[in-house]
Formats: C-alpha cells, sequence, structure tokens
C-alpha cells in the first residue's frame, strides 16, 4: 500500500480526477496549499506600490492506494497534469503501514477497495473502450 | 424673496440626505477592502462610528457653531439641540425648504468628512482614541470651516470663495488632516517587511459605485432644490468621474501595462472629489477636464507618496487632499455665471482674479485642518496611548480594540463546536481511558 501525494495546477484539476476515475482511483483527499516551486515571478500592482507573489496555489491531492493500483495512478496524474512548462507540480509516493476504515473496522487493502469498486471499475473499463472505439 | 416652501426641493433634499448617508457604508466597504482582513472591521466601524458620534455632536451644538449666527470666524450655541430650527425656511440657506431639511442634510455631510481621514490610520490608531479624534475634529476644524465657507457671515463665503459641495471644506480638509495625522501617528510596524496588500477588492468596488451613487446627492443636492443647477450638478458630477475612472485605467496601462480594478475605483473617487467644489458652477465639457487632470495629479501624487515613509495607508491626501485643491482651483478657472447665475465666473470668463479666491480658500482651509489635527492629536497623546500595542497591531485591531473577527467561515474551531467560555475542558481519569481503549 502506498499514499501517493500529488500537487498540481489548479486548472488541471478536473482533468486529473477524470484520469484517476478511469483507472478505477475513486478514493482521494483534497485541499488547497500554496508553494514554492521554480516559477517566474507574478506582480501585483495596488495604486502605488508593486508585490512579488511569492507563493503559488496548487491543489493537493492525496491518495492511498494498494500495489496493482500505484503505477496507474502515476501514469494517470502524469498525463494529465502534464503542460511541459515549469509549475507542473510533483508527485510524492510513502509506504503505508495500516489503513482501517472507520465505519466497519476492516484493514489494509479490503479497507483502500472501494464499496463501489465494481461499478467505478466496470464504467472506467467502458470509457477506455468508448474511446478506443 | 419667496419663502415658501416647495414639495419638490423638499422631496430632493430628503433624498440627498439619504444619498449621503449611504455614502458613509459605501465609504466602510471602500476602506475595508483595502485593509487587510485583521482590521477589517476596525476599518468598517471607523466609518459607522463616525456617522453616530457626529450626528449626536450635530444634533448638540455642531449645526450651530457650523451654520448658527455668530461672528465671521464662528457660529454661536443659539440653535443648541436644533431649537429654533424647524418648518419654516431660512432665508440665507435655502429659502424654499424647511430649515430642519437643511441641517438634516449638512449632517451627513460633517458625519461623512471625518470618516474620511480614517483611512490614512487605519490598522493602527487605537480605537477609542480614534472617537475621542472624531468629535473633537468635528467640533474645532469642520464646524468653524463650514461656517467660513458656507455660513451666511463667514468670511469666505463673503469673500466669494466657490465651492459648490464641499470641495476645501470637506476633501481638502480631511486630506490635510489625513496627511499629518499620517506622519504624526507613524508608520504600521509591519510595513518594511513589504506591501500590505488589499484583502477584498471586490468591497472596494462596491464601495466605489456606492459613494458615486451617493455623490449624485452629496453634489445636486447641494443645489438644494429640484433645479437647473441641481440638473447641472448631476451631469457634471457623472462625468468627472466617468473621465477620472478613464484617465486612471489609461495612466495604468502605460505605467503597468495592465488596468487595475483598484486604479478603477480610485480614479472614479477622484473624479467625484474634484468636481464637487465646482458641480453648480461649470459646463459638463469643464468636468472632463476637471476629471481628467484630476486623475493625473492623484495618480502621480500616490506614485510619489509610495516612495516616502508617510504612511497616509489607503492615500486619502493624493485622493481628496490633492483632487480636492485641483478640483477648488480649476472652480475658478472653469466657473462660469452662465451655469448658475448666483456663482461668479472664472479664468477662463474673464475673471482671473477669482483663482486668487480660490487659492486663499484652499490655504486657509489647509492651514486651519493641518494646525488643528496636530493640535488635537498633541492633546490626545498627552491623556491616552493612542496607537496600538505591537502585539495588537500584529494581531490586527478586530481582536484587540472589537474582540470580533470579520470572518470565521473556514474556521475549524466553529466545527468543533469553540471552548467553553469558562475554560474547563473535562478531562478522562485514567481509568476511564483504561475503559476507552479496552
Amino acid at each position: 500500500m502506498k499514499l501517493i501525494t500529488a500537487l498540481i495546477r489548479p486548472d488541471r484539476l478536473r482533468e486529473v480526477k477524470e484520469a484517476l476515475f478511469r483507472v478505477g482511483v475513486t478514493g482521494m483527499t483534497l485541499s488547497r496549499v500554496s508553494g514554492h516551486g521554480g516559477e517566474r515571478e507574478i506582480i501585483e500592482h495596488y495604486r502605488g506600490s508593486a508585490l512579488v507573489v511569492e507563493f503559488r496555489e496548487k491543489i493537493k491531492i492525496e491518495a492511498a492506494v494498494s500495489e496493482p493500483f500505484v503505477d496507474p495512478t502515476i501514469r494517470a496524474i502524469i498525463s494529465a497534469a502534464r503542460t511541459g512548462e515549469v509549475g507542473d507540480g510533483k508527485i510524492f509516493v510513502q509506504e503505508l503501514d495500516r489503513v482501517i476504515r472507520i465505519r466497519t473496522g476492516e484493514c489494509d487493502v479490503a479497507a483502500l477497495t472501494p464499496v463501489t469498486a465494481e461499478i467505478v471499475q466496470a464504467r472506467a473499463r467502458q470509457v477506455q473502450l468508448e474511446e478506443a472505439s | 424673496m419667496n419663502t415658501a416652501i416647495s414639495a419638490g426641493d423638499t422631496a430632493w433634499v430628503l433624498i440627498s440626505a439619504a444619498l449621503v448617508m449611504l455614502m458613509v457604508p459605501g465609504l466602510a466597504l471602500f476602506y475595508g477592502g483595502l485593509v487587510r482582513q485583521k482590521n477589517a472591521l476596525n476599518t468598517f466601524m471607523m466609518s459607522l462610528s463616525a456617522l453616530g458620534i457626529v450626528s449626536v455632536q450635530w444634533v448638540l451644538g455642531g449645526y450651530s457653531i457650523a451654520f448658527g449666527p455668530g461672528s465671521s470666524w464662528l457660529g454661536n450655541l443659539a440653535w443648541w439641540g436644533l431649537g429654533g430650527v424647524g418648518a419654516a425656511p431660512n432665508a440665507a440657506y435655502a429659502s424654499t425648504i424647511p430649515h430642519l431639511a437643511f441641517a438634516a442634510f449638512q449632517a451627513m455631510f460633517a458625519a461623512i468628512t471625518v470618516a474620511l481621514i480614517s483611512g490614512a490610520v487605519v490598522e493602527r490608531l487605537r480605537f477609542s482614541a480614534y472617537l475621542l479624534f472624531v468629535l473633537a475634529w468635528t467640533t474645532l476644524v469642520y464646524d468653524p470651516l463650514a461656517h467660513w465657507v458656507w455660513g451666511a457671515n463667514g468670511w469666505l463665503h463673503a469673500l466669494g470663495a466657490l465651492d459648490f459641495a464641499g470641495g476645501t471644506v470637506v476633501h481638502v480638509s480631511a486630506g490635510t488632516a489625513a496627511l499629518v495625522a499620517a506622519i504624526m501617528l507613524g508608520q504600521r510596524r509591519a510595513i518594511a517587511r513589504g506591501a500590505l496588500v488589499p484583502h477584498n477588492v471586490p468591497f472596494t468596488l462596491l464601495g466605489a459605485g456606492l459613494l458615486w451613487f451617493g455623490w449624485f446627492g452629496f453634489n445636486a443636492g447641494s443645489a438644494l432644490g429640484a433645479s437647473a443647477v441641481a440638473v447641472n450638478a448631476f451631469v457634471t458630477t457623472h462625468t468627472a468621474a466617468a473621465a477620472a475612472l478613464s484617465a486612471w485605467l489609461l495612466l495604468d496601462l502605460w505605467r503597468n501595462g495592465r488596468t487595475t480594478a483598484v486604479g478603477a475605483a480610485t480614479g472614479a473617487v477622484v473624479g467625484l472629489v474634484a468636481i464637487t467644489p465646482a458641480a453648480g458652477f461649470v459646463t459638463p465639457r469643464a468636468a472632463l477636464a476637471i476629471g481628467a487632470l484630476a486623475a493625473g495629479c492623484s495618480y502621480a501624487a500616490m506614485q510619489l507618496r509610495s516612495r516616502t515613509r508617510i504612511d497616509d495607508a489607503l492615500d486619502v491626501f493624493a485622493c481628496h487632499g490633492v483632487a480636492g485643491i485641483v478640483g477648488a482651483m480649476l472652480t475658478g478657472v472653469f466657473a462660469t455665471t452662465s451655469v448658475n447665475a448666483a456663482g461668479a465666473n472664472g479664468l477662463l470668463a474673464g475673471n482671473a482674479a477669482q483663482l486668487g479666491v480660490q487659492a486663499i480658500a484652499v490655504l486657509a482651509t489647509m492651514l486651519l485642518s493641518g494646525g488643528l489635527t496636530a493640535a488635537i492629536i498633541v492633546a490626545l497623546r498627552a491623556i491616552m496611548a493612542i496607537r496600538a500595542t505591537l502585539q495588537d497591531e500584529l494581531a490586527g485591531l478586530d481582536a484587540s480594540d472589537h474582540g470580533e473577527e470579520a470572518y470565521h467561515a473556514g474556521d475549524l474551531g466553529a466545527l468543533a463546536g469553540g471552548a467553553p467560555l469558562s475554560g474547563v475542558i473535562l478531562i478522562q481519569d485514567e481509568e476511564e481511558l483504561a475503559a476507552t481503549a479496552a
């Protein structure tokens, strides 16, 4: 099991979400974050004073996935979040010790498998089939 | 003179008074959006509290000092409590509306004028000191100045100074006081660490819109009747605001390559300030020139101010002082009796002397306002600490001076139900902990 943390551009969130759904990853937590990367500075003007915007807005996606989903998740995020310009973001992958579903007490992979897993994956397969045809 | 009351005139002046009152919350939005989040309520309250304190002062004695009979320097207290100010018109001020309607209209002017100053001292002046300042400044500066310029026997009035709706009384006086107060109070401590950024620019735009709307009452209402002069003032007011806004967009574009929203809002207000003394004396064509020229001067003043150590936080002097002076002087250039027979001709109509009179009015206003503002601040300092402490300034004056916050949304403490006021939190003893674990 891995915890995958991705920092992406806010305007790519929609594409990344759709790509993750297509590979069957529906469990995710989002937050708005600010951070410093290597982007070009943004300068804002308010009357007589200029302001360098030091931190950029990003979206942080956290998804805990079982081993078979790790690489598809990473590929999905990269394919959807990438623009090729500086500032596309990062993906961090960490080992997970334990996962517990609060409702049922299920542990680890059982806790990670979404209740709607079959429906979600069937829908994702269908989308892929439609795109292929 | 005909002293029969006109229903139309009275209705227009009452509506205008209400319009000017709306400028106070408009100003609160305009200023409140420009400060940081932690001082938003404090800044709003500076405008709203002035409406309360000045209106009480106005009834008790302010109106009488400003407009009552007395010397050419000061009214006396004959009309304290608005006694003797009633249904009958006072022909010296407005012969077709009840005297009380005139007093109500003027009350709103007094309230907004001192509130204008607050923009220079936000984010660091203790609120209790501000309230005392409001009372002292209105009594010692605004009331006498209104008497000089508008009082039936005021000396600037007798000299022939043209000030249709308060370019000197309201804007030059507030702008000068703002500059003096900002210098004496010193900089905000956080300014050394970088630009302090507006927390809600849409508030500022909405505030500018409400000010513009209210300004129709301010200027066209100053005709004190539903007359052709009122119509002229309405049109020149709108025209100057539009010209200044447009000029500001172009200046922003030229200097920074982008038009800014704060700039557009500022430009509109600057145009409204500049046309205030002129509104009932000049043509719409002149209003275009007044708005555009004032925008250029205020824009330059703002750029220069930000390079100094003067922390006139919301540029009250650049907005109201500079545009007020430009407007007062250009009134002496563009005024024509073809617009208003009760006015005078200016430079372009062949009366160069009017410029001198206007300059005297501006200088007298700046001396009175600047000198007495300094005296009031020295006196306040002698009796209390007028600056917020470093901790309060860093945490914001909303918390320290009001015990409130502007925004609680997104506060996880609210989701958690908040802490009990008594400070009592039930802590499980070891036995209970063990039971929970098992």
